[in-house]
C-alpha cells in the first residue's frame, strides 16, 4: 500500500500539526498582552491627535513589550473611531487616542458616546487654536477679521463640525458680534490649514502644532492664538492683545487623551494606565510637546476623567447655546458647567 | 446573455429607485445638497439613467437580430447543470463550509488543510496523499510566515 | 546634519534588499496590499535607526507596488489596485505564452519608471509642489470622476456598462457613517455596516476570489499555449526590454511623465495614475486593437506610471510636508518621530537629507529591478502548475487577507458577497475593475463636492468655472464622452444609409 517514505512524511507533517496546534493552546493561556495591540487615531494623519498618538506609540510599546499598531479612521468628527473601538472586544487590545470631540459628538448628532462610555487613561496635552490665512489675504491682523466678518459670512476651514476649531471660530464671532461663518469641515486641522493655504477657504482655524511648520514657511500668516502670551518664534500674537475680552477663555482649543472602552478587566487598564503614564511622562514626550507649542496637561486616571467631565459640561452647552448642536446636553444628562 | 442581461437592468432600475428613495429621505445639514443624501442621490439618478439605457440597448440589440427564442434556449440552458457550473457550485459551497463551519469547528489552521486537501483532490487531478501533502505543506508555509514574519494572527 | 552616508553601509543595503523582497512577495500575493504590507511593518520598525527605519518603509512599499504587477500578469488577479490595469494585457500576453517576457519588460520599465520619477523629483519638486496645490476640492472632484470615466471606457465596450460599476462602485463607498456629518446611510441599522464596506475585502473578492471560482469552473481561460519565449534564458529578456525602450522612448517618457505628477497630487496616488497612462497609451498608440488583447504598449504603460507616481508621491512630502496617501503619511511620521520636519522650508535647509531620499529610491528601485527579474522566473515557473491546485491556495490567501485587514469577520463576509457578485458581473460582462476604483473615489468625490459647495455659499458655479476644472472636464469629455458619442453617431448614420 504506501511506501515506507511516504508514510514517514505525513507521520511527519502530522506531528509538526500537532506542535502547532498545542503552542496555538499554550499560549491561550498566557498573561495580557500577548499580541499587538490596536491603537485607533480618529483623524487624518498629520494632525495634532495623530501626532501625540504616534509619539506615544513607541514609548507606551517598550512597557508593554507587544508591537502597537497605529490606524487611522477619521470621520463622523471622531465618531467612526469611536465607535470602532467601542465595537471591538473590551479587551484592551484596541485603544484609543481621544480628542476633545468626545465632549461634542453626542449633541452634534454624531455619536451616541459620550465620556462616560470610556475609561481616560489621561488627558496628555492641550492643543489651543490659532487662526491662519493666505499671505495674499487683504485682512493682516485679527482685529480686522473682526471687521470684515460683519459684513461678510466667510467660509472657514476646520476639523469636523462640532470639533474644538469649531468652537473657537463660532466663539469669536459671538463675543464680537459678528456674523458666524460658514464652516468647512475638511477632516482634521492640518488639512484645515492646507485648505486655507489653497485658497478653498478664506480662513481657517487649527491647532498651532498643526499649522506651525507653514507659518514658520511664511506659506500662512497666523493671524493670533488663543492663549496668553504672544508665541515668538514664530511670532504669533495672543488674541488678547487684541481682545482683552478673550482673557477669560484662553487658552482655548482642543485636548488630546486616551481612553480604553468601560468594562474592560481592571488588570488590563491598569497595565495600559501604567504604560501611558510611563510614557507621558518620558522626557522624549516632554521635548516633543515642547518643540511643536503643544501645552502640557499632565492628568491621568480618575483626574481626567474629572477634567473630561467638566470639559464635556462647558463644550456641550456651548456649542448648544451658540446654536451650532442640534441636540441640548440634558439628553445626555450632561449638567451645566 | 442578451436576456439575463435585460432581467438583470430591470432589477438594477428597482434596486437603484429604492437606493434613490432612501437617499432623499436622509436628513438635511443646512442644505440638502451638503448633507449626506446629496451624492447617494446624484449617484442613484445616474445609475437609474445608465441602467435605462443598457436595457433598451439590448432590447433594440434583441430585436435586430430577431432572438428572443434563441435567447429563452440560452438562458434555461445556462441554469441546467452543465459540468463547468457543477465544478463552480462545488468550490463556492466548499469555500463557504470552510468559512462557516470548518473554522470555527477546527481552528483557522486544520480547517484549511482539510479545505485544501479536498479542493486539491477534487480540481488539481493529483493523487490523495499528494492533496493532503500539499495541504499540510502550504498551511504550515502560510502559518509561519504570516504569524512570525508579519505578526497577523490567524482569522477566528 | 544627517548621516546621509550611513544609507551605504551593509546594514542599510541588507534592509533595502530585504524590504524590497518582503514588499514584492506581500504585492504578489492576491489578499495582501503594498499599503497593507507598510501599515504591518511600521511598529516594527520603530526599534531601528531611522535611515533603517525609512529605508525599510520606501523599500516595501516600492516593492509592493511593484509586485502587485506579478500576479496581475500571470494571474489576472491584480495583487494591488494599483495593476488592475496591467491585468487587462499582462493576463493575456500570459496566455500566449509569453508571461515572463511580459514580467521582465514590466519589471524593467517599472524601475525605470521609479528612477525618472526621482529625476523629475530632483530637478523640479519645488515647482511642482507649488503647482499642485492650485488644485483644490473642486479639481479633485473632477478627477474622480475623470478616473472613473477612464477605467470604465478603458474596460468594457459599451462604456455605460463600465460606468455602472464605477457608480455602484462609489455608491458602495457611501455606506457606512458620514465623513463630515456622522450620519449612517445605508446601514438599516446594522453596526457592521456602520463600518463601511472596505475597499481590500471587496476588491480581494471581486478580482481574486471571483477569478478563482472562474479559473475552477472553466480551466481553461487559464491555459497557457506553448511558446519558444518560455525558453529564452533570462538575460535576453532583459535585453530585449531594453530595446522595447529604445523602439518606444516617446511611450515610456509619456508614462513616467504623467504617473510622476498625479502622484504629485496628495491624495491621488498610483492607482489612478496606472489607469489615466494607460489611457493616454491606448489613444496615441498606432496599435489601438491590442489593447486589452495582449499590448505590450499597455502594460508598459500602466506600471511605468505606478512606480514613477511612488517617487511622485515624495514631491508634495518632501517640499511641503503633505503626504498624499496612506503609505506616505506612514513614512511621514516615520520622519517626523525620528526629528525631522518636512515643511516649506525643509526642502532648502536639509539637502543631506534630500540626498538621502532620493539615494533610498534610486538604489531601491535598481535592487527592485534585480530582485523582480530573478523573481519573475521563479514565479512564472512556480505559477505553471495546475490552476486547480494554485487556486485553493489563492482561496486561503483571499480569507486570510479579507480578515488581517482590520481583524473584522465582516471583512469576510463582505468578500465572499463581492466574490459572488464578480461572478455574476462576469456573465453580465460588466467590469470589475472600475468598481474597485469607484470604491476607492467615492469618498474622494463626495467630499469634495461638498466641502466645494460650502466653501462658496452652497454655489455649484466654482465646479465649471475654475480654470483646471474646466480643463478637467474638457479631457474627460475629448478622452471619454467624445469618442463614444462619435461612435453613436456614425452607427445612427450608418443605419440611415
Amino acid at each position: 500500500m504506501l511506501k515506507s517514505l511516504q508514510l514517514n512524511w505525513l507521520a511527519g507533517a502530522l506531528v509538526i500539526l500537532v506542535l502547532i496546534c498545542w503552542s496555538g493552546v499554550a499560549s491561550a493561556s498566557a498573561e495580557w498582552p500577548q499580541r499587538s495591540i490596536l491603537m485607533v487615531i480618529p483623524f487624518n494623519p498629520g494632525g495634532a491627535t495623530d501626532q501625540i498618538g504616534r509619539t506615544l506609540e513607541p514609548l507606551m510599546e517598550e512597557k508593554l513589550g507587544v508591537p502597537i499598531a497605529a490606524q487611522n479612521m477619521p470621520g463622523g468628527a471622531t465618531s467612526i473611531g469611536n465607535q470602532y473601538v467601542f465595537d471591538a472586544p473590551h479587551d484592551g487590545y484596541t485603544i484609543l487616542v481621544e480628542p476633545t470631540d468626545i465632549t461634542s459628538i453626542a449633541v452634534m448628532g454624531q455619536s451616541k458616546l459620550t465620556w462616560r462610555d470610556w475609561n481616560i487613561l489621561g488627558v496628555a496635552a492641550a492643543v489651543p487654536a490659532v487662526f491662519v490665512i493666505h499671505p495674499d489675504s487683504s485682512i493682516k491682523s485679527i482685529a480686522e477679521l473682526a471687521t470684515v466678518m460683519k459684513e461678510k459670512q466667510l467660509s472657514v476651514g476646520v476639523a469636523a463640525s462640532g470639533c474644538a476649531w469649531t468652537r473657537a471660530i463660532s466663539l469669536f464671532a459671538k463675543e464680537n458680534g459678528v456674523k458666524q461663518p460658514m464652516l468647512v469641515p475638511m477632516g482634521g486641522g492640518h488639512p484645515a490649514a492646507l485648505a486655507a493655504l489653497k485658497k478653498e477657504v478664506d480662513l481657517a482655524v487649527c491647532g498651532v502644532p498643526e499649522a506651525i511648520d507653514l507659518i514658520k514657511g511664511k506659506k500662512l500668516t497666523a493671524l493670533a492664538y488663543m492663549g496668553a502670551e504672544d508665541i515668538q518664534e514664530p511670532f504669533i500674537p495672543a488674541i488678547t492683545k487684541a481682545f482683552p475680552g478673550f482673557n477669560k477663555f484662553v487658552p482655548f482649543g482642543g485636548w488630546v487623551g486616551m481612553a480604553v472602552a468601560k468594562g474592560t478587566p481592571a488588570n488590563v487598564v491598569a497595565k495600559l494606565q501604567n504604560a501611558y503614564n510611563y510614557a507621558v511622562n518620558s522626557n522624549k514626550f516632554k521635548e516633543f510637546l515642547a518643540e511643536n507649542n503643544f501645552l502640557e496637561v499632565g492628568l491621568s486616571g480618575e483626574d481626567a476623567e474629572e477634567y473630561v467631565a467638566v470639559s464635556t459640561s462647558v463644550n456641550a452647552w456651548l456649542l448648544y447655546d451658540l446654536g451650532v448642536a442640534p441636540i441640548s446636553p440634558e439628553e445626555f444628562e450632561i449638567p451645566r458647567p | 446573455m442578451l436576456l439575463l442581461e435585460i432581467i438583470v437592468g430591470i432589477i438594477f432600475l428597482i434596486f437603484f429607485l429604492y437606493l434613490l428613495i432612501l437617499g432623499i429621505e436622509m436628513p438635511e445639514y443646512g442644505q440638502f445638497w451638503v448633507s449626506p443624501g446629496a451624492f447617494p442621490v446624484i449617484l442613484n439618478i445616474l445609475l437609474l439613467l445608465l441602467s435605462l439605457w443598457w436595457v433598451i440597448a439590448q432590447i433594440i440589440n434583441l430585436r435586430e437580430k430577431k432572438e428572443l427564442k434563441n435567447q429563452v434556449v440560452k438562458l434555461s440552458a445556462l441554469f441546467s447543470a452543465k459540468e463547468e457550473w457543477k465544478r463552480l457550485v462545488f468550490i463556492s459551497v466548499l469555500t463557504l463550509a470552510y468559512i462557516y463551519w470548518l473554522t470555527p469547528l477546527l481552528g483557522f489552521s486544520i480547517a484549511t488543510v482539510v479545505f485544501l486537501t479536498i479542493s486539491l483532490k477534487l480540481f488539481g487531478k493529483i493523487n490523495w496523499l499528494k492533496c493532503t501533502g500539499v495541504g499540510v505543506l502550504i498551511t504550515i508555509l502560510i502559518y509561519l510566515a504570516f504569524r512570525y514574519v508579519l505578526n497577523l494572527p490567524m482569522p477566528t | 546634519m544627517f548621516d546621509w552616508t550611513a544609507l551605504f553601509s551593509a546594514t542599510a543595503l541588507f534592509y533595502i534588499v530585504f524590504g524590497t523582497f518582503l514588499g514584492i512577495i506581500v504585492g504578489a500575493l492576491p489578499g495582501l496590499t503594498a499599503t497593507m504590507a507598510v501599515a504591518l511593518l511600521v511598529s516594527l520598525t520603530y526599534g531601528l535607526s531611522p535611515v533603517n527605519a525609512i529605508v525599510v518603509l520606501v523599500s516595501v512599499y516600492l516593492g509592493g507596488i511593484y509586485g502587485g504587477s506579478r500576479a496581475a500578469i500571470l494571474l489576472n488577479v491584480p495583487g494591488t489596485p494599483s495593476s488592475a490595469a496591467t491585468a487587462l494585457d499582462g493576463f493575456p500576453l500570459t496566455r500566449r505564452g509569453e508571461g515572463a517576457k511580459a514580467g521582465i519588460i514590466v519589471t524593467t520599465f517599472s524601475a525605470l519608471g521609479g528612477i525618472l520619477g526621482l529625476i523629475i523629483l530632483i530637478l523640479a519638486s519645488p515647482f511642482l509642489a507649488n503647482f499642485a496645490l492650485k488644485f483644490g476640492v473642486w479639481e479633485y472632484f473632477w478627477m474622480a470622476i475623470f478616473g472613473i470615466f477612464m477605467s470604465s471606457n478603458l474596460t468594457s465596450s459599451r462604456i455605460y456598462k463600465g460606468l455602472i460599476a464605477g457608480f455602484m462602485g462609489m455608491l458602495i463607498s457611501c455606506v457606512g457613517l458620514d465623513p463630515i456629518h456622522g450620519f449612517g446611510r445605508y446601514t438599516f441599522g446594522q453596526t457592521s455596516l456602520m463600518g463601511g464596506i472596505s475597499l481590500v475585502p471587496a476588491m480581494i473578492g471581486l478580482f481574486g476570489l471571483a477569478e478563482a471560482f472562474e479559473a475552477i469552473r472553466n480551466p481553461l481561460s487559464h491555459s497557457r499555449e506553448d511558446s519558444e519565449q518560455e525558453q529564452v534564458p533570462l538575460f535576453q529578456l532583459f535585453v530585449s526590454s531594453l530595446k522595447m525602450l529604445f523602439k518606444k522612448p516617446i511611450l515610456f517618457l509619456r508614462s513616467g511623465i504623467v504617473g510622476t505628477l498625479i502622484g504629485a497630487l496628495p491624495g491621488v496616488g498610483p492607482d489612478i495614475a496606472s489607469w489615466v497612462s494607460y489611457g493616454l497609451a491606448k489613444r496615441s498608440s498606432k496599435e489601438k486593437d491590442k489593447f486589452g488583447q495582449g499590448s505590450y504598449e499597455g502594460v508598459i504603460a500602466s506600471e511605468t506610471a505606478n512606480n514613477a507616481a511612488t517617487s511622485g508621491v515624495f514631491i508634495p512630502l518632501l517640499t511641503l510636508g503633505i503626504p498624499g496617501c496612506a503609505v506616505s503619511a506612514v513614512i511621514l511620521g516615520g520622519i517626523q518621530l525620528h526629528g525631522f520636519r518636512p515643511g516649506p522650508t525643509f526642502f532648502f535647509e536639509n539637502l543631506s537629507f534630500i540626498y538621502f531620499i532620493v539615494g533610498v529610491l534610486f538604489l531601491t528601485n535598481i535592487i527592485m529591478l534585480i530582485e523582480g527579474t530573478f523573481l519573475t522566473k521563479i514565479i512564472s515557473k512556480v505559477l505553471k502548475v495546475n490552476i486547480g491546485i494554485i487556486m485553493p491556495v489563492v482561496i486561503v490567501l483571499s480569507v486570510i487577507g479579507a480578515y488581517a485587514v482590520n481583524l473584522r469577520n465582516f471583512n469576510v463576509g463582505v468578500m465572499l458577497v463581492f466574490g459572488f457578485l464578480g461572478i455574476i458581473m462576469r456573465q453580465l460582462k460588466i467590469p470589475a475593475a472600475p468598481m474597485a476604483l469607484g470604491i476607492i473615489l467615492g469618498p474622494m468625490a463626495d467630499l469634495s463636492f461638498r466641502r466645494g459647495l460650502l466653501a462658496k455659499s452652497y454655489s455649484v458655479l466654482p465646479f465649471f468655472t475654475r480654470p483646471i476644472s474646466l480643463v478637467l472636464i474638457l479631457t474627460i469629455f475629448m478622452v471619454t464622452i467624445g469618442p463614444n458619442l462619435l461612435k453613436l453617431f456614425r452607427k445612427i448614420r450608418l443605419k440611415r444609409s
